[in-house]
Formats: structure tokens, C-alpha cells, sequence
């Protein structure tokens, strides 16, 4: 209903304007007519007459819009002379030849004045229209850049775009958190907020589009896309859009693109801002914990060197011996622990970039079985290095650490006098380490699950002594990050666990 | 005479321990808690050796360390929280004896003491040894032969070089760069890795296995240390 109500007021509106044009044209005509009639009595020549009928024709193309009336009043202009004022008078018929030359030069002439006069008029028209646009457009602009979140970009779109458009305006801003995003629709300042049902679906919508906008409900929704991504849409009526001419749908495209461009300025201050956000957190976090690292570590320093000495004075009272003993194995787990979250924050702070140097890996096995070695254990490490040394680019601090940890479990996981295995070689483009135990292995669980943060075997303990839960995670953290992987899985000729580090070769 | 030792430690407890061990092991003993109360400790007291903490309230060790080397070459060894490698190659690069790494053992601590006074009144005597040993391993630096299980062993001269500066300073650590230096001169830069291929064509010679090492062992980031007999 209301678009055919619509409809026939454009049409009437057309046909007044028409009518008007006509008017204004015949009045014109009718008046020089009778002012040439005015000079004929006066006897003045007829060129005074020409000229006012010319004139009339100016004014009617300056008066009325397109060339039509200006070609048909001068048409006219010369029936009604040739009517009015040439022999025989009232009659379209001539006695004298020579007043068709007359005739057809004086139609001639007020042509082209007429041409003239409206193609000076719609360029003026242009120039007008052209002014608007930009001017539109400016204050889009200004507009938009005064704006710091979507909320308010969507109210300033509906505005402008409602108020350049004299329609109904939709805005869609999509966030990150898809169904935070923003749905706005209104009129000038007539805004309200909505919702759409299935917002994925409708983001759905503007994937693989042939046009550069979707039409749904009569509405065309124009999709705002930032550098990477849709960022959000506009709607608008179908309607209204079909009405604009070339011009004005050129105006409506910059201006789409002058809203995707600010909405890409305030995701990317956003982004930015939470970057930031992030980095200075990430920050907070490792310098806690390598303080908290820190300081427990010269206490625990204390601690260790403390309850060796209340070892070795005791040596002939085997409880007090006994207890300082337990004291040592407690704070040295502990003392583990803390490296292994020191190594995690060092892998995480630097967004897993590892400085690596190439090393000698017999170098870093051998000490890290120092280090495991040098409180006396009963386990026997057996190393097999190849004869050429095998040169590895890595962290070295970090590898040690990786291998400290899978060596410590291995010694928890083995009974006292069963030796543990560590075969390094290479094989194409990797460097390939393989420490086996003599331990129960896994069993039939998922040996990928001991990675996991915090995960510990604690059924196969019987002794109760703490996992290094942390420790294999960190290991994987390391490894990865060195661009290689570490798999385990059960032995194959004996019971036990086998831990394979694969290491590229190439920097 | 006892040596007199200044143990600059601000944390109590290690303090005592430190000073415990020593007590055991028949040193005097000086404290300080802080960077201010140990220079003016050094400048009244007769000192014969330092054992110093990085991290002080006050002043930070390694500043300790420099000042101390203008006029001073009594032996440092640096007791510290912190892991970074680099800052320890840096502090031995700077003139310190030797290194600890918390947590360490007294046995440990009095070992790296025994091997720093050693060297110190070796380097004050310009006493002249030509014969080292270590465990089988032996060399003879007039003679210019390297001997295992009592046996002469082929060394090229490189390896020859390498060996003689870890006989000389033997339970010390060498930083890569110290080594570097002496053998491919300076302005060689920090080719590590050419020195990583040298050790271990070493290794391979005097070593039952090179990733066992029984006379060099590596320190991780830092450098070597040729292993002491009673180690």
C-alpha cells in the first residue's frame, strides 16, 4: 500500500512539475505575441519582433528543465510570427519566399540559445550537486573522526546517511565477540538499538558476494570491510536506493567507504590498546614470577646448604642423618620446580623466539648428567654420541633443562640399578636424542597426555614423592619452540618409557 | 697462617652457612651484608679472598668487581641467585676467579676456595711448573708431550695449546672467550662453534666417552673446566 501511495505521489509531483514548465512556456509565447503585436501597430520592423519571440525562448529554457521545452517554444515561437505577423495574417501559409529563410534561421538561432542556456543551467546544477556531495561528505568525515567507539559511529552514520538519504538507516558493527555486536536502526535521531536472531549466520551472508551488497527484506545491506576482514553493514532501503541517480549512488559508495575506513581506525586503536593491555600483563606476570623465582631461590639455597651440613655432622646419629636428609631431597625438588617455571617464563616472555647458537649436543647431554648425577644416585646414565660431533644449533641453557627434567623423571620412574639411555644421532635435516628408561612406561594410557600442564602419574608412585608435573610441559613448551617436537611412547624390547626429541638441524 | 676470607652475603641464613663451612674447613672469616660495609672492610682489614654476592642491596657485584680489580688482584669468587649465563662470563670476563650458582654444597664451595688460593699464590710466587697431571691424563710442557694411561698420545698443536691452558688452570672455569682469545688470538670474534669442534676432537682422544667427559667438563653458556683430581 504505501509503496503505491508513494508511487503515485512521485508520478503526480512529475506532472505538476510538467504542467508548470508548459505554463510558464505558452504564457511566455503569448506574452511576446502580444508585444510584438504592440510594435507591429507602432509599425516597428520585425526584427524587434524576432528578437522578442528569441528572448521568449531564453526564458522559457532558463525558466523550465531539459532541452524539450526550450526546442519546442522556439518551434512555436515561429509558427505563431509566421501565424500572427507575416502575410497573410492568421494563416500559417507565407506570400513572400524569402520569409522561410526568415523561418528557418530564426528557428535555428533559438535552438541553440535554448541549448545553450539549459546545458549552462545543468552544469551550474552539477556543479551544485557536486558542492553538496563533497560537502556531505566533509561533514561525514568530520564526523566520524571525532568518534572513539562503534556505538557512536553507528549513531553518526544513521544520522548522516538518514538525513543525506531521507530514509530509514541501519547500522551492523561486528565485534570481536560476535554477539556483542552492535545492530542500530533509525532516523535522524531517532535511533534504536536491535538485535539480530542468528548474527553468525547474517555475517554468513556477505561471504562470496557477486555484488558489492546483499538485498534482503527490500533492504540492501552494503557490507563495511576493514584491511582484513567485514567490520560491519549498512542498510538501506531498496526503494530509496533504486531512486538515486549515477551521481548520487557514487556519493553513496564514498561514503560507504568513508565509514569502513573509520571503523577500521577505531578496531585497529582498539586492537592496539589491547595489545598493549596484554603486553604489559605478560610482563607483570614473568617479572612476579621470576622474583618470586628469585627469592626462592636463596632460601632455598640456605635450606639445602643448611641441611647438608646437619648431615655430614651427623653421620654417626643415622635419624638425625635421616631427617636433615629428607629436608635436602624436599628443598631440591623444590628448587627443580623453581627453574622449571623460570625456563617456562623465559620460553613464553620472549613469544618463543630462542637465541640459538650452534652447540655441540655430546656438551649439553654431558652436563646435564652432571647435574643429575651430582647428588649421588644410583642409576647409571649410558650415552651413545656418534663419532663425528653432531653440531646443533639451540638454546643450550634451555636444551639442558629439557633434558635435566626428562632424566629426573626417568630416575623417579626406574628401579635403583637399572641404567637409563641416551642415544643422540642424526637423520636427514633433524638431530634426533632418544633417552630410554627401564621403568613400567605407560601402560596402555595415552603416553601425549604427560605433556599436559599439571599432569601426574601419581597411581604408579608408591613411594608418594611429588612429579615434576610441570617439568614435561616445559619441555614440550622448549622443544616447540625450537621448531622441533617430542614424542613418547613405551619401549619396545623392555618395559619402560622412551622419550624421543627430534631437533632441526638448520638455523 | 689461616687465610682470612670476606664473605659479602646480605641473606642470614647462607651467610651462616657459608661461614660455618669455612669454620669447619679452619679459614678466618670476615662478614659483610652489604656492597658499602665490604669496601670498608677490604680497605682496613687484611683480606686473602672474596666471596661475593651479586645481588646486594646497594651496590651491584659486578660494579664490586671492577672497582676491586683497579687495585687489587686477591682472588673473587662470586656466589650468585642469578641463571643468566651470560652474566656470568661476563663477571669471570671482568676478573673474578670463579663462579657458584645457589643452591651449591660445602664441599663444592671449599673446593672452588682450595683452587683459587692455589692459583693466586702460584700466580704471586711465579713459581714455573712444567709437569701436570690429572688422574691418567699428564703433560710435560718442556718436553711438549701429552701422556694418557702413561702412554704418549698424539695431540696436533691446537689441541697441545688447548691442554696446556686448562693444566695451568686447572678447576677453573675458562670462559669461551678467555679460550678463544688465547688460542686464535684476539679479534678472532665469538666463533664459538670452531672451538666446540676443537673440544670435541679432544674429547674424543683423551675422553672414555665425550659426553661423560672425566677431565673437561662443560659449563652451559659459560665455558670449560678441567675436572681436579679429588673431584
Amino acid at each position: 500500500m504505501y509503496n503505491v501511495e508513494k508511487k503515485v505521489v512521485i508520478i503526480l509531483k512529475d506532472f505538476h512539475k510538467k504542467m508548470k514548465s508548459i505554463m510558464v512556456m505558452l504564457s511566455l509565447l503569448m506574452t511576446s505575441s502580444l508585444i510584438g503585436m504592440l510594435f507591429k501597430s507602432l509599425n516597428w520592423s520585425d526584427t524587434n519582433i524576432i528578437l522578442i519571440y528569441i528572448l521568449a525562448v531564453l526564458m522559457t529554457s532558463r525558466l523550465t528543465q531539459g532541452y524539450v521545452y526550450g526546442i519546442v517554444s522556439s518551434i512555436i515561437a515561429t509558427f505563431m510570427f509566421n501565424y500572427f505577423f507575416t502575410a497573410p495574417i492568421y494563416t500559417l501559409s507565407v506570400y513572400d519566399s524569402k520569409y522561410f529563410v526568415t523561418f528557418v534561421v530564426m528557428t535555428i538561432t533559438a535552438i541553440i540559445m535554448s541549448a545553450s542556456t539549459t546545458r549552462i543551467q545543468k552544469s551550474t546544477e552539477i556543479a551544485n550537486e557536486n558542492a553538496d556531495h563533497m560537502k556531505t561528505l566533509y561533514t561525514l568525515t568530520n564526523r566520524l573522526s571525532d568518534t572513539l567507539d562503534d556505538q557512536s559511529l553507528c549513531q553518526v552514520v544513521i544520522e548522516i546517511f538518514s538525513h543525506v538519504f531521507h530514509c530509514q538507516v541501519g547500522c551492523v558493527c561486528f565485534r570481536e565477540n560476535i554477539e556483542q555486536s552492535i545492530v542500530m536502526y533509525g532516523e535522524n535521531h531517532h535511533i534504536q538499538q536491535l538485535k539480530i536472531d542468528n548474527i553468525r549466520a547474517y555475517q554468513g551472508c556477505f561471504q562470496n558476494m557477486e555484488k558489492s551488497y546483499v538485498s534482503l527484506n527490500h533492504q540492501y545491506h552494503y557490507p563495511l570491510y576493514g584491511i582484513h576482514k567485514i567490520l560491519g553493514v549498512l542498510i538501506l532501503p531498496q526503494e530509496n536506493i533504486d531512486q538515486l541517480d549515477e551521481n548520487q549512488k557514487r556519493l553513496l559508495t564514498s561514503m560507504n567507504e568513508n565509514v569502513s575506513l573509520a571503523l577500521d581506525h577505531i578496531y585497529a586503536i582498539k586492537e592496539q590498546l589491547r595489545f598493549k593491555e596484554a603486553t604489559v600483563k605478560e610482563r607483570y606476570r614473568s617479572n612476579l614470577l621470576r622474583a618470586i623465582s628469585h627469592d626462592l631461590r636463596t632460601p632455598l639455597s640456605g635450606i639445602m646448604g643448611t641441611s647438608e651440613m646437619i648431615m655430614d655432622m651427623n653421620k654417626d646419629n643415622h635419624e638425625t642423618s635421616e631427617l636433615a636428609h629428607g629436608i635436602y631431597d624436599e628443598a631440591n625438588w623444590l628448587y627443580l620446580l623453581v627453574e622449571n617455571i623460570l625456563s617456562l617464563t623465559k620460553v613464553q616472555e620472549g613469544q618463543l623466539v630462542i637465541h640459538k647458537q650452534v652447540e655441540a649436543i655430546e656438551e649439553i647431554i654431558g652436563s646435564a648428567i652432571y647435574h643429575v648425577t651430582k647428588n649421588k644416585m644410583n642409576h647409571q646414565i649410558q650415552v651413545d654420541v656418534p663419532e663425528d660431533v653432531l653440531m646443533v644449533p639451540m638454546d643450550a641453557q634451555l636444551i639442558q633443562q629439557v633434558l635435566i627434567n626428562i632424566f629426573n623423571n626417568a630416575i623417579k620412574h626406574t628401579p635403583e640399578n637399572q641404567p637409563i639411555c641416551i642415544h643422540a644421532y642424526q637423520k636427514q635435516q633433524y638431530a634426533y636424542l632418544e633417552i630410554e628408561d627401564y621403568g613400567k612406561g605407560f601402560g596402555t594410557q595415552n603416553p601425549d597426555q604427560i605433556f599436559e600442564m599439571f599432569y601426574t602419574n601419581n597411581t604408579a608412585l608408591s613411594d608418594g614423592s611429588k612429579g615434576i608435573g610441570l617439568g614435561l610441559t616445559i619441555c614440550k613448551a622448549i622443544i616447540e619452540a625450537h621448531g622441533g617436537t617430542i614424542t613418547a611412547k613405551n619401549c619396545h624390547l623392555h618395559s619402560g618409557a622412551k622419550f624421543i626429541i627430534q631437533l632441526p638441524m638448520e638455523e | 697462617m689461616t687465610q682470612r676470607i670476606l664473605v659479602v652475603e646480605d641473606d642470614v641464613q647462607i651467610r651462616k652457612f657459608i661461614c660455618y663451612c669455612l669454620e669447619n674447613n679452619d679459614y678466618e672469616y670476615l662478614t659483610a651484608a652489604n656492597g658499602q660495609d665490604a669496601f670498608r672492610k677490604i680497605a682496613n682489614e687484611n683480606i686473602d679472598l672474596i666471596l661475593l654476592d651479586l645481588g646486594l642491596p646497594d651496590i651491584d657485584g659486578v660494579d664490586i668487581i671492577r672497582k676491586l680489580r683497579e687495585f687489587s688482584e686477591m682472588p673473587i669468587i662470586v656466589v650468585s641467585a642469578r641463571d643468566k649465563d651470560k652474566e656470568k662470563a661476563d663477571v669471570l670476563d671482568l676478573g673474578a676467579d670463579d663462579y657458584l650458582t645457589k643452591p651449591f654444597s660445602a664441599t663444592e664451595l671449599i673446593a672452588r676456595i682450595k683452587v683459587a688460593f692455589r692459583h693466586y699464590y702460584r700466580f704471586r710466587q711465579m713459581q714455573v711448573q712444567t709437569f701436570y697431571r690429572v688422574k691418567d691424563l699428564s703433560i710435560d710442557l718442556d718436553k711438549h708431550l701429552v701422556y694418557l694411561h702413561n702412554q704418549e698420545l698424539h695431540v696436533t698443536p691446537m689441541e697441545y695449546q688447548l691442554l696446556t691452558m686448562f693444566f695451568k688452570n686447572i678447576g677453573k672455569v675458562l670462559t669461551t672467550h678467555t679460550i678463544i682469545e688465547e688460542i686464535y688470538g684476539k679479534g678472532y670474534g665469538n666463533d664459538t662453534q670452531a672451538l666446540r669442534a676443537l673440544m670435541a676432537g679432544l674429547r674424543r682422544k683423551i675422553e672414555k666417552n665425550p659426553a661423560t667427559p672425566e677431565y673437561i667438563l662443560t659449563e652451559i653458556g659459560v665455558g670449560y673446566r678441567m675436572k681436579e683430581d679429588t673431584e
